[in-house]
């Protein structure tokens, strides 16, 4: 019998971990899931979700991510608060370490940390950025605002503070890259005079007084700049993965820091990876769940051939 | 909860409506057995205002907790941590 704290551990409880960990129970296993921030994963912070099936008329994020993470404890996976420092194979078994000194070990490990919002590295940032329309936007009523990105999600975000600040000013690196039914939406907005897309923009620094936003100095391709006053600025810049825990490990990463598998597995023997972590992943929330799901299939067969 | 927790003034987290974090800041405390009240400034003028106070102004989000007057910018677990051992609140971690 191979001796292990856990049959499998689960890295993240966003929807890639928290699918794996109904699958993980359901098959009989013990399950432990570590979150480092927010059960559920981002999911949690978006306001409406449209195109999860199974909901027809939409649901809130929270309630979705809240929903994942009830159904996983329904069959008996355990989910708690971890911060993983790093993780290495014993042989038959993974040690996964965590940040308060303690490790754990599993016959198997699912890395389902998912991404995290990704940085403009310019100055300002730190001081007056926020990322999380659902969280901060409320506090800009009847504001104006800058909003920075103009794929879906930054789309997205920018209609719903659109309902809070009394204009929007979308800085867009490029151009509009968002669904349909979202541009749609978008032109009425701005046809309303309740949004201005500036496309071919971005912000070069952040510029405050006394804790408060007073402006962005943007530039376009042309190398033209200008200054937009401003009472707040919100980031939709895409995501980056959380793979920072992996850097001195055996597991191999592509040129964006997402993890390279054959099949669900990782470089690393018994590491598997599930999720928008996993490099060519379609980042949709579905895609994730699916995928969480696959995966733990992997593990569970795996498991079963090496079954002591 | 032990008898030294119940004797502690209750951790505050300052919320907004839809805030992941917030919730998630409030699990983790109650997780803890760490006594503690939510605050929601979108719907509570006074304690937006108490928040502004304590933060000067320079306020960026939510959630803000506030341990016996430690105040903590965000669900920065270690940072909670930190707080809740230095002011003797339960710890079971």
């Amino acid at each position: 019998m191979i001796k292990s704290d856990v049959d499998i551990l689960i890295i993240g409880a966003g929807p890639a971990g928290l699918a794996a960990a109904v699958y993980a129970a359901r098959a009989g296993r013990s399950v432990v899931v570590l979150e480092k921030a927010l059960m559920g994963g981002q999911v949690a912070t978006i306001d409406r979700v449209d195109n999860y099936p199974g909901y027809q008329d939409g649901v809130d994020g929270m309630s979705l991510a809240s929903n994942m993470v009830q159904q996983a404890k329904r069959f008996g996976a355990k989910i708690e608060f971890g911060t993983v420092t790093g993780l290495e194979n014993d042989g038959n078994t993974v040690r996964v370490h965590r940040d308060s000194g303690m490790a754990i070990t599993a016959r198997a490990v699912l890395i389902a940390t998912g991404s995290s919002y990704r940085h403009l590295n310019i100055p300002g940032e730190k001081e007056y950025v926020h990322y999380c329309a659902t969280c901060d936007g409320t506090l800009y009523q009847s504001k104006n605002l800058v909003t920075v990105g103009g794929a879906n999600t930054a789309v997205q975000e920018a209609l719903y503070l659109s309902g809070i600040a009394s204009h929007i000013t979308m800085l867009v690196r490029s151009y509009i890259k968002a669904d349909d039914i979202l541009k749609d939406k978008l032109k009425e907005k701005v046809e309303a005079g309740k949004i201005e897309v500036l496309e071919g923009w971005r912000p070069t620094e952040i510029m405050g007084n006394d804790g408060a936003v007073t402006g962005v100095k943007v530039a376009n391709t042309n190398g033209e700049t200008k200054y937009i006053p401003t009472d707040g600025i919100f980031v939709f810049a895409g995501m980056a993965p959380n793979t920072d825990f992996l850097k001195n490990t055996a597991i191999k990463l592509d040129v964006d820091g997402r993890i390279i598998a054959d099949n669900y597995l990782t470089t690393m023997p018994n590491v598997y990876v599930a999720g928008d972590v996993r490099s060519g992943a379609v980042r949709q929330i579905v895609t994730a769940a699916g995928e969480g799901a696959a995966a733990m299939t992997k593990i569970n067969h795996f498991l079963d051939r090496t079954e002591a | 909860m032990d008898q030294k927790t119940q004797t502690l003034q209750p951790v505050i987290i300052y919320s907004t409506n839809w805030c992941a974090y917030c919730k998630m800041a409030k699990q983790y405390l109650d997780g803890k057995y760490v006594p503690n009240i939510e605050k929601n400034i979108e719907e509570d003028a006074d304690a937006h205002n108490e928040l502004m106070e304590k933060t000067n102004g320079n306020f960026r989000g939510v959630p803000v907790i506030d341990i016996a007057g430690d105040i903590i910018l965000g669900f920065d677990r270690r940072k909670i941590d930190e707080a809740l051992n230095k002011h003797g609140y339960s710890h079971d971690e």
